[in-house]
């Protein structure tokens, strides 16, 4: 359970870097 | 070996190397349509491997492509370390990691860092090890597939190409044979390759003992070549069996810093302007040459840690934590030191604990500016970052409109450029002042006053940075110091891929402009000063006041 929690952890950060490369998208075709 | 001989023979060396290497990877990378027969087939199976996304992408397709990967690498290498008790190639029967060194791990060789809180021969089992090496290629062969898609956005290139194809060229052409050249090497220089377990000996006194060993030389070469750094054993290239000698230490030196500087000249090409790339070049050797002179000069003086001791007597400068197997006295460490920082590696060649207080500054610089050749693929993005803000600045020195490569540089450019600038000096300085002024940093400090903030100091630059090293004297393997280093390295290792895509990407769309007399030129030796100082401006703003109070302060303090 400790180790799913910090795989999580490593999955919301890529989470993060994805939408922030959505909203460069979005702020490109702007 | 005379100190300058062997800065002259590596630099040199790897500098003559790096024009012919770079042709090879402007081949490999970006091959061209007039490409013969069998590298048109080669591409082929790459499209065909690269699957449905084998099609041409746009920045964004390349980013999130680049990304998913990535992520997935990140999945596998953390089931590959959490699950290595019940996997296969672990002879020595090695146990579970704790969770957090789990995450840290992962993240730190799926980013090309390789920051280890962990010894690799106690810790990890062959199958752990030979994943991480698995690491070593694509995380590096990463980096110079953003280079390539980078280059040719900026080339005007609106298809940027496609990531996972530009990542098979990268691994299967340059890295790969790159590697097998080298780790032949050093397994002739005398560095174990082996699946066998830990070799048993019996000591002169009749005690048993177990010597770790394993798939050293194939580790140790793309550790160097991928600018990865990632020790098979913990003491890294200290350690007898991954640098057994002289040569191996020469040969490392070279596979350290001659992809970097390749990684210049194929961008160049990639955007046809080679003396553009000549002038950046040359800036990079300028500030890696001006760095390992400081650091050679200063660690000529003794080390403070001996002074009291009257039965010691230093006449070669400062020996505490040299090899001195590998020749050179104290000059080979501080070269390494600074090689291996500069170009983002973080191999280790030296204790940088024990480096006196300005040289000890000197890696440090190297992480923080992140683009003295840097690492393979990344390095030169850094310095394109650095090019679109000289060039930015330049243009508004002198009332006009700023270009570079025919495109406009616009308000969305730089906001990217400066964003990219700030994530860096942001994630280094917000998490050594948290910690500095917390218990999860003050309670691992082995040196209390402006060493132990060194220390701090240069585990989040190392982190950032994507260097991996480790200043040491710090018990690193904890929650707090194994959580922050990991959000850090994953965040600086794509924001700064992701933020200048998307700078291509805009630079490529926008519409040519036509090179007058007004034009700013990029490929002159002012030019090459400006960024130099652009470059310096930008460092000294973001770094000199947490330098002042770590390397500086001590310094000052054994030299009142």
């Amino acid at each position: 359970v400790n180790a799913l929690l910090y795989l999580l952890l490593g999955l919301a950060t890529f989470a993060a870097l994805f939408a922030l490369t959505l909203v460069l998208a979005r702020g490109e075709a702007e | 070996m005379d100190t300058f001989v062997l800065v002259l023979l590596v630099l040199g060396g790897c500098a003559l190397l790096s024009w012919p290497l770079g042709r090879c990877m402007r081949w490999a990378m970006d091959p061209g349509d007039d490409s013969g027969h069998r590298r048109r087939a080669l591409e082929g199976w790459f499209a065909r491997s690269a699957g449905a996304s084998g099609r041409s992408q746009g920045w964004k397709r390349y980013a999130l492509d680049l990304l998913t990967f990535n992520a997935l690498l990140f999945v596998l290498s953390f089931a590959c370390l959490a699950l290595q008790q019940h996997l296969p190639l672990n002879p020595d029967g090695k146990g579970a990691l704790e969770g957090s060194l789990i995450f840290n791990t992962a993240a730190s060789f799926t980013t090309n860092t390789n920051l280890q809180h962990y010894s690799g021969e106690v810790s990890l089992s062959y199958l752990s090890q030979l994943g991480l090496m698995w690491l070593q290629f694509v995380s590096a062969g990463t980096g110079l597939a953003a280079l390539a898609a980078i280059a040719r956005g900026l080339a005007g290139r609106r298809d940027m190409g496609v990531f996972l194809v530009d990542l098979q060229r990268a691994t299967f052409l340059v890295l790969l044979p790159a590697a097998a050249l080298v780790a032949t090497l050093f397994a002739l220089g005398g560095v174990p390759m082996t699946l066998s377990g830990a070799a048993q000996a019996t000591t002169l006194e009749g005690v048993q003992q177990l010597i770790a060993r394993g798939p050293v030389a194939a580790f140790v070469a793309i550790k160097q070549l991928g600018t990865n750094g990632g020790g098979y054993f913990g003491p890294n290239s200290t350690h007898p069996f991954e640098n057994p000698g002289f040569w191996t230490h020469l040969l490392s030196l070279v596979s350290i810093l001659v992809l970097p500087m390749a990684s210049v000249w194929m961008a160049g090409r990639i955007v046809g302007r080679m003396r553009h790339a000549a002038v950046l070049f040359a800036v990079m050797l300028v500030f890696l040459l001006a760095k390992v002179g400081t650091a050679v000069a200063f660690e000529a003086e003794p080390t403070r840690a001996f002074a009291e001791l009257p039965a010691v007597e230093q006449v070669d400068g400062n020996l505490e934590g040299k090899e001195l197997r590998f020749g050179a006295a104290a000059g080979s460490g501080p070269l390494w030191a600074v090689l291996t920082t500069c170009t983002s590696n973080g191999s280790v060649g030296a204790m940088h604990d024990s480096l006196n207080p300005m040289t000890g500054l000197m890696p440090m610089l190297g992480m923080w500016l992140n683009a003295t050749f840097g690492g393979v693929g990344v390095g030169m993005i850094n310095m394109w970052i650095y090019v679109i803000l000289a060039v930015f600045v330049a243009g508004m020195m002198v009332g006009r409109t700023p270009e570079y490569l025919n495109r406009r540089i616009g308000t969305r450019e730089m906001q990217l450029a400066i964003l990219t600038v700030l994530a860096h000096g942001l994630l280094v300085l917000v998490g050594t002042a948290l910690f500095a002024a917390t218990t999860w940093g003050q309670g691992t400090l082995n040196n209390p006053g402006p060493h132990g903030f060194s220390e701090i100091l240069y585990e989040f630059s190392s982190a950032s940075a994507n260097n991996g090293s480790g200043f040491e004297g710090l018990g690193d393997n904890t929650v707090p110091w194994n959580v922050a280093t990991g959000l850090v390295m994953l965040l600086n290792r794509y924001l700064p891929i992701l933020l200048p895509l998307a700078i291509a990407g805009s630079m490529a769309a926008k519409r040519p402009s036509v090179t007058s007399a007004g034009t700013l030129s990029v490929q002159d030796a002012t030019f090459g000063v400006m960024l130099a100082a652009t470059i310096l401006i930008l460092g000294a703003l973001t770094f000199f006041p947490a330098a002042a109070l770590g390397p500086i302060a001590e310094h000052l303090l054994h030299h009142p």
